[in-house]
């Protein structure tokens, strides 16, 4: 009977001992809460132990907030902002010569006004900027102006003329040819039809003298 | 440079420096990760509001002392055990100087510093410092549930370690 006292003792011991800083905090759950209250009212032993256990916790928690931070040493700070100093210092931009002649904004406005001007000055200088837009003929990857085709056009006119040319005179000839070779069949035909007549009056002559 | 940078400079320093301090339990890395974590903080904090500023601050510390932890525990070079650091810690001014320096106390704080990550850090920014969960929770990259079980743990580990300070009956 005493034996299981002490195992009952002690193992309620630990579990008090397990849950003593939950209890401090109060963040014990209800059926942790009342086993708590059960165990301490069942063992006077435990309930002083308890007891003193809490007084060590609390004089360790109070003694630790009461524990002040080490001073940091003012040369910290000192040379992190020194050095965070130049890095920011090095990180703006720097000053031009320019901005001394005139302000950034008027530097702005000027820049604008520039840029008008040369937008104008390339739309009347450039001719397809204006309005006389110049016509490409593409042919087989290849660009070609209207006075290239212009130029194209007249060649190839002079040329078909030519080809004219060389037609008719040809056409002259063959008609030549074709004449002169009718011209030749008649006279054949004439020199055939002469000759067969002589040969008929020969024979006739010869007839009639035998 | 902006009024306003200067002004969280000027009022988040010492909390760092003290966060360090405590992590690292040497001044004089804490000096230098603090310097770096504000010229850190030059490039974020106009992105960063008042209000986020110094949870954001005090993770960017931890980090960095975490990694200078990582690296004595490589090269075994445990400057805890050394004991000059904590005479020079000793001797460090405070934001209060009002308060006794008693012998629990000089317990207390070595008690601390015994205690390992996150368990530390949880006991500097609640006991210590008073953040609330939510930054702590920012702070530490963890889950409030997290959050709250370790803080159980830590202070119960930092009884265990004040035990014979225990009341008598």
């Amino acid at each position: 009977m005493n034996e299981m006292n002490e195992r009952f003792l002690k193992a309620s011991r630990e579990w008090v001992d397990e849950h003593l800083e939950a209890c401090l905090d109060e963040e014990l759950n209800g059926p942790d809460t009342e086993r708590m209250e059960r165990t301490l009212e069942s063992s006077p032993e435990l309930a002083r132990e308890m007891a003193r256990q809490t007084a060590l916790a609390r004089r360790i928690h109070e003694d630790l907030a009461a524990t002040p931070d080490y001073r940091c040493p003012p040369v910290v700070s000192r040379q992190v902002l020194a050095r965070v100093s130049t890095r920011a210092s090095r990180a703006e931009p720097r000053e031009r010569w320019w901005s001394s002649l005139m302000p950034a904004p008027a530097w702005g406005i000027a820049g604008l006004a520039a840029t008008v001007l040369l937008a104008a000055g390339l739309w009347f200088v450039v001719p397809q900027f204006a309005g006389e837009q110049q016509e490409f003929v593409v042919i087989d990857g290849q660009r070609f102006s209207a006075e290239e085709i212009a130029q194209a056009w007249a060649e190839l006119e002079l040329a078909m003329s030519y080809v004219d040319h060389m037609s008719n005179q040809i056409n002259k000839q063959v008609s030549f040819y074709v004449a002169g070779e009718s011209m030749l069949k008649s006279v054949n035909t004439g020199l055939s039809k002469g000759a067969s007549n002589a040969r008929e009056a020969l024979g006739k002559m010869y007839r009639d003298e035998s | 440079m902006s009024k306003r940078f200067e002004t969280l400079v000027i009022a988040h320093q010492d909390r760092l420096f003290s966060y360090a301090t405590r992590l690292l339990t040497s001044p004089g890395e804490a000096q230098e990760i603090v310097q770096d974590v504000l010229l850190k903080f030059w490039d974020h904090h106009v992105g960063l509001s008042d209000e986020v500023a110094l949870p954001w601050l005090l993770r960017v510390t931890r980090n960095a002392c975490l990694d200078v932890l990582r690296k004595r525990t490589r090269e075994r070079n445990y400057a805890m055990a050394a004991g000059a650091d904590w005479q020079e810690m000793a001797q460090l001014p405070r934001t209060d100087e009002v308060v006794e320096q008693t012998e629990f106390r000089v317990h207390l704080e070595a008690a601390v510093a015994e205690l390992n990550e996150p368990y530390r850090s949880l006991i500097i920014l609640r006991e210590m410092q008073g953040h609330n969960y939510k930054d702590i929770c920012t702070i530490l990259d963890l889950p409030m549930a997290q959050v709250k079980s370790y803080l159980h743990r830590a202070r119960k580990r930092l009884r265990h370690k004040l035990r014979e300070y225990t009341p008598s009956e």
